[in-house]
């Protein structure tokens, strides 16, 4: 590649571009020194291709996420914003849809570079279309690039979770399958560090017992808590205490139960040669990842580095094939599948699922729909990303159901501190969980402001209407406006502002050009001719 | 409302609908969803009543068969009695109260049985379920739905001109250009431009879609419409739109509508009275700002204070409930609330609480309020005879 | 994804929204350059075929085959001088003539066979005649005339199976219960009976039939029986594509909402259900018509009588008769053979041309129609 494609940074970027190659999870997005902000996203563009001509999706979306915050992004349908969590990670179809320009900072990198490169574009005389030359080549090398962000880094969570999950596996397998992906490294490590024989495990095993015979719930979690550090395996304090708590036998009784399930970290030969030839391939993977963040930094491809990585690894998964044969006998898959299960329970768990042994060990339709939005969050915050991206995640659920998703949420937020993007369309829902909220239409950010701002001095005449549209339980008597015309048609926005049309406030400037985003206290930003602050965006 | 005045249009009593599960070798009968046990709901002139409750509460299967889109299993659909007939049957469902199971029971002493009879005339003559096709086919026009779903409620081949005019073609009314005269003037009554009779259904969003459905049914001068989840796919500004243009269209021609949602500040801004119900059955009823401002029944609590408000500013205690849904198909025995309601007493497990007054107009299924307001003929007549 | 809002509708413009649905069925179609390959080739073979059913019969005077000898002429043909003879008596009508005995027949039948060098100025090889049947072809002809009863059979088999096959399901799946299972268990008693095996057996039983009543002899009839065969076979397959169709599409609201606004159940099936369930049918109508011509040639190759006669024009048809023919060739060849491999691959070419043009096209098709895919 040569070094015309390099990323076009920011003037205030180039003075910090050392990073270090480990892209450490405190890197900034952005250089302003502001180092809470995890996504920086600028100028988005993204269009769909069409028979009808080019729908322009996203014309310019502009937004920051902070660590531990979480930020709404609300609008009605066809404003975009599904297309905006899309195009951050890349998923949108190509074809259709392009990602134009726009740079999504991460960690240090922009993520979006090359797109330039991916396709030419040529308008066709006569009709709205445009005839698009793709490179599927470069394409799809940006999307194996995406793949070392996406899961780790900024994980999503979708509508609809009945159809997300694959129904002929079991939940753990699904959940265990991202762990491994995404922990591997410390899972294998944990595993092969165990020591079930140590002199502490007996004690400890005596002591959770006791303490089970006991009775509280607390009290026997630490003891399992212990008796995991005795064995040096965290996971095993999961097993422990759903063994001495499980129906059918008493409490008192479990000791030989224990005894056997330790005998899962007695390891032979085999089984960690396996093992180690699973890390082995971990680590390939890890390596290929930081050279895609790495490509992606400098601006520039490494297929010499790529071929190497890629030989290593064909032969790392030929011996390690070798290994799952020859160890069928001996159960080779055992431990790792194990280690998985009782790590999914684990973070079941985290999610307030009250049965997670059960839930793990069944399948997907098993499940409502409530249950299985947990068990996708689980699964998103396996790998610990920075960034949760949650596409409408209660709209299919019922009442009661969202109510209690969005307790987790908010008790997530506190506890684990990921960055969320809430999509939704709901803006109560919005009231509840989101620190801050950027209001879309028409594939535009009209205004963005804090929570309670937004909501006691809505700026935008979008913003306003859409509040006041709203029938809420506490003003009865409210009346229901609305806002008079309809969506409008992307292919053919309107010119300038593209509210314009709908707008009570509309004045002649509003038709010829789109209104710049001002600052209007603080930290509330809106695009509108009404407002006069300083400029913050074009 | 003043119940003596406003003439009834549909008045459902005690409606069952039980859908067979079939297991075994030989697909024997083994067991029964029991996706509505025991409703009763009255729909005035110009009123709307709304009906809530959660998914597979069998609220959906409650319109269907109060517009005989469903034969129901047990229950009778009564199609405008008049005042007096009303009064009798108050009469007779209150005098068949004290024997389990539906009226329609043939194991019953011999007042039941002459109460019986008298109301087997009335459902002759009044009732939906037993009109013959002829007759059913002219009160179809007068009893419409729109559905919830804008997308499969119109069909994706017709162009919107023959999906509005369908229901006047099959009732042969007047001629092919007044039809589509007709068209035009119900397009422009729920806000639609004539210009676009000539696309089909996907090339309109959502909330245009839902206003087509809604010109459709108002095809034939209906008197009854269920409103079946109209807004729930709509944004919320088009979801305004379609409100106030139900809203104008119901004191324009004294329509009555039956409007199902699991939305409750939707329904709170619509309706008159509302049902809530819960797995198949109704757990209380009452005039909507009681209803809003009083909930008595737990579960109704809970509801209400799961929904959002689009107010951060607010900090609500929530009434978590725990656990899912129950299955329709094995319901919990006595109260059907009691494994999740935070007020479970003994009792509840046992016995089944029936739906009594409590307050003036204000009815509750449970056995927190035990004791009814009074029992005059009137107003006990509407509770379920179940239990 | 784009939102799907209606663009301004220009003023004084009656839309003709049908007409725009073609429309943007041809764009997608035009796009996929297998599909055009396909659809090309098909028109063609169309063309021809009604071409095909333009010109006559025969131009080839069996009894007077004099014109096509000598060195000059088109064909070379091998035996040429016995072409024509003349009784004892009578003056010789030409050259290359020989007087035969009074009892001799008057005519000996020529005995013309393939030459392989002799595909002079004839596109596509060699002159095969017989004197046996009323028709007679050479490859090309044999290309020419089989199109149009090629594609006759196979237009008309899918056709009526499909129509069966629509009527049948949409009363299976509409009606449901016990018409339903009726209908269904007869479609399985039919799909359990082996296809070709079934066609092979009425026709040779029809065949036998036919020969013993002199007043059918040689007539289309047979071809109308194959077609019945065929039909009888073929129609389970859409009845079950419909039948699944019509399942799904029962359940859509915009049905209920007809039966709320009072339509009958005979209304409901013709306006809302037959409409929506046509889709399936049409890309298995387009494949199966590609089938048909494929197994007609696999019949006829393995022997069974199916036409009138052994020289019948149709693809399936000349193919086998060419590879018998190369059989009998290789026999009676002694040295220096040029196999004639042309008359064996032409119409056996044009065969699977026309299937994989239809499978191209249907798969087009399909892809165009598709909603999801349709961006």
């Amino acid at each position: 590649m040569s070094a015309s494609s390099r990323p076009v940074l920011p003037p205030e970027f180039l003075g910090t571009t050392d990073q270090s190659p480990e892209f450490p999870r405190d890197a900034p997005a952005t250089a302003t020194g502001d180092s809470n902000v995890v996504l920086d996203v600028r100028n988005l563009r993204t269009y769909f291709f069409t028979y009808d001509g080019v729908v322009k999706a996203l014309d310019g979306v502009t937004f920051k996420l902070r660590r531990g915050e979480t930020t709404g992004l609300v609008g009605e349908t066809g404003c975009g914003k599904s297309v905006t969590a899309f195009s951050i990670t890349r998923l949108i179809g190509d074809p259709p849809g392009r990602v134009m320009s726009g740079n999504v900072y991460y960690r240090g990198i922009d993520l979006l570079w090359g797109l330039d490169e991916e396709a030419k574009y040529k308008p066709i005389p006569k009709s709205n279309r445009v005839k698009v030359k793709r490179s599927f080549r470069k394409i799809k090398a940006a999307m194996e690039r995406m793949s070392a962000v996406r899961g780790s880094g900024i994980s999503t969570i979708f509508q609809e979770p009945s159809s997300a999950m694959n129904p002929i596996f079991q939940v753990s397998d699904q959940i265990g399958e991202a762990l491994t992906l995404h922990q591997g490294l410390s899972i294998i490590d944990g595993l092969l560090a165990a020591t079930p024989d140590a002199p502490e495990v007996g004690p400890a095993i005596d002591a959770l017992i006791a303490a089970a015979i006991g009775g509280k719930r607390e009290e026997v979690r630490a003891a399992a808590v212990r008796l995991g550090e005795a064995a040096h395996i965290s996971s095993f304090a999961t097993e422990a205490f759903y063994i001495v708590r499980g129906p059918g036998t008493a409490a008192g009784e479990t000791r030989p139960d224990l005894v056997a399930a330790l005998g899962r970290f007695r390891l032979n030969p085999l089984q960690r040669a396996f093992l180690r030839s699973q890390r082995r391939l971990v680590e390939l993977r890890g390596e290929e990842h930081q050279l895609y963040l790495e490509e992606m930094r400098a601006g520039a491809l490494q297929r010499g580095k790529h071929r190497a990585i890629s030989a290593r690894r064909s032969r790392e998964r030929l011996s390690h094939f070798y290994y799952g044969i020859w160890g069928i006998r001996s159960r080779a898959r055992h431990p790792m599948k194990q280690e998985t299960f009782w790590r999914t329970v684990r973070l079941l768990e985290g999610v307030s699922i009250a049965n997670p042994v059960q839930v793990a060990k069944g399948y997907p339709h098993e499940l409502s729909g409530g249950m299985l939005q947990r068990v996708m969050i689980a699964m998103a915050l396996s790998s610990e990303p920075d960034i949760l991206i949650a596409d409408e995640p209660t709209t299919a659920l019922d009442v009661t159901i969202q109510a209690q998703i969005l307790e987790l949420m908010r008790d997530l937020k506190t506890r684990v501190g990921t960055a969320i993007l809430l999509i939704t369309h709901d803006l109560a829902v919005i009231a509840e969980v989101a620190d801050r909220v950027c209001v879309m239409y028409a594939g535009l950010i009209v205004e963005s402001a804090p929570v309670r701002e937004l909501f006691q001095r809505p700026l935008h005449p979008y913003a306003q209407g859409l509040l006041a549209s709203i029938p809420r339980l506490d003003q009865p008597d409210k009346e229901l406006t609305s806002i008079p015309g309809s969506v409008p048609n992307l292919i053919t926005p309107p010119t300038g502002c593209r509210f314009h049309p709908r707008c009570p406030y509309a004045m002649p400037v509003c038709k010829e050009q789109a209104p710049p985003t001002t600052l209007e206290g603080t930290d509330h930003e809106v695009a509108c001719y009404l407002y006069k602050g300083p400029v913050v965006a074009e | 409302m003043d119940d003596d005045v406003v003439p009834l249009v549909v008045a459902a009593r005690n409606l069952r609908k039980y859908y067979p599960i079939r297991g075994g070798l030989f697909s024997t009968h083994i067991g029964d969803v029991r996706a509505v046990d025991g409703v009763s709901l009255d729909v005035r002139e110009g009123e709307t009543v709304g009906l809530v409750g959660e998914s597979g509460c069998g609220k959906t299967t409650v319109g269907r068969l109060m517009l005989r889109l469903v034969d129901p299993t047990s229950g009778q659909t009564f199609y405008r009695p008049p005042a007096d007939v009303e009064a009798r049957l108050d009469r007779l469902y209150d005098q068949l109260r004290p024997y389990a199971d539906s009226p329609d029971a043939k194991s019953a002493p011999a007042e039941a049985q002459a109460a019986l009879g008298e109301l087997d005339e009335i459902a002759d003559q009044y009732s939906l379920y037993r009109m013959g096709p002829r007759k059913m086919r002219e009160l179809r026009g007068k009893l419409q739905i729109v559905f919830q779903d804008p997308f499969s409620s119109l069909s994706p081949r017709m162009i919107i001109r023959d999906v509005v005019a369908e229901p006047l073609e099959i009732h042969g009314v007047g001629t092919r250009t007044e039809r589509y005269q007709r068209v035009a003037e119900l397009m422009k009554a729920v806000g639609l431009n004539p210009d676009h009779l000539w696309r089909f259904p996907h090339e309109f969003s959502g909330g245009q879609r839902q206003r087509i459905g809604i010109a459709r049914a108002l095809a034939l001068r209906p008197e009854f419409i269920v409103l079946d989840e109209p807004t729930s796919a709509l944004d919320v500004s088009v979801q305004a739109q379609v409100l106030n243009i139900l809203k104008e269209l119901q004191s324009e021609q004294r329509l009555a509508y039956l409007f199902i949602s699991h939305h409750l500040s939707v329904v709170r801004a619509m309706s008159h009275r509302v049902f809530v119900m819960y797995l198949g059955q109704i757990v209380e009823s009452a005039p909507t700002d009681p209803l809003f401002s009083h909930p008595l029944h737990p579960y109704t609590q809970a509801l209400l204070s799961a929904i959002p408000i689009p107010d951060p500013t607010l900090n609500r205690d929530r009434i978590m409930l725990q656990g899912d849904v129950p299955s329709p198909a094995a319901p919990p025995p006595g109260c059907r609330f009691h494994t999740r309601c935070p007020a479970v007493m003994p009792i509840c497990s046992k016995v089944e609480p029936p739906l009594i007054e409590v307050q003036p107009q204000h009815r509750v299924a449970c056995h927190l309020y035990p004791n009814p307001i009074g029992s005059s003929p009137t107003l006990a007549a509407e509770s379920a005879v179940a239990g | 994804m784009g939102a799907n809002t209606t663009a301004p509708v220009p003023t004084g413009h009656r839309p003709s929204p049908r007409w725009d649905q073609y429309k943007r069925t041809w764009y997608f179609l035009r796009r996929n350059t297998l599909a055009l390959v396909g659809l090309t080739v098909i028109i063609l073979l169309v063309a021809l075929a009604i071409y095909a059913l333009t010109i006559p019969n025969s131009t080839i005077p069996w009894n007077n085959l004099t014109q096509y000898c000598g060195t000059n002429g088109p064909f070379h043909l091998q035996g040429c001088v016995n072409v024509c003879t003349y009784p004892v008596g009578t003056p010789p009508p030409g050259p290359n003539c020989y007087q035969t005995p009074a009892t001799a027949p008057s005519v000996v039948a020529p005995t013309l066979t393939t030459s392989p060098l002799s595909a002079g100025p004839l596109p596509l090889g060699s002159l095969t005649i017989s004197s046996g049947g009323q028709y007679f072809f050479n490859t090309y002809q044999g290309i020419v005339r089989g199109s149009d009863w090629s594609l006759t059979i196979a237009f008309s088999i899918v056709i009526g199976g499909a129509l069966i096959g629509l009527i049948l399901g949409a009363v299976a799946g509409f009606w449901g219960g016990l018409v339903d299972e009726v209908i269904m268990r007869i479609v399985d008693i039919f799909l359990s009976i082996p296809q070709i095996l079934f066609v092979i057996i009425v026709v040779s039983v029809v065949d036998i039939d036919i020969e013993q009543n002199a007043a059918f002899a040689g007539s289309d009839i047979r071809i109308l029986i194959l077609i019945l065969a065929f039909m009888v076979v073929w129609w389970p397959f859409y009845t079950r594509i419909v039948r699944g169709q019509v399942l799904v599409v029962r359940e859509q609201k915009f049905v209920e909402a007809a039966r709320a606004s009072g339509a009958q159940r005979g209304r409901i099936v013709r306006k809302h259900i037959i409409p929506n369930s046509v889709y399936p049918v049409f890309i298995q109508m387009s494949l199966d018509v590609g089938t048909v011509p494929l197994l007609i040639g696999a019949l006829v190759f393995l022997g069974f009588r199916i036409f009138p006669s052994q020289y019948f024009p149709e693809w399936g048809s000349v193919s086998a008769l060419s590879a018998t023919d190369i059989q009998e060739f290789l026999q009676s060849c002694v040295s220096s053979c040029v196999i004639p491999w042309w008359q064996l691959f032409f119409p056996g070419f044009v065969l699977f041309m026309f299937a994989i043009s239809v499978n191209f096209f249907s798969d087009g098709l399909r892809d165009a129609l598709d909603p999801r895919l349709r961006r």
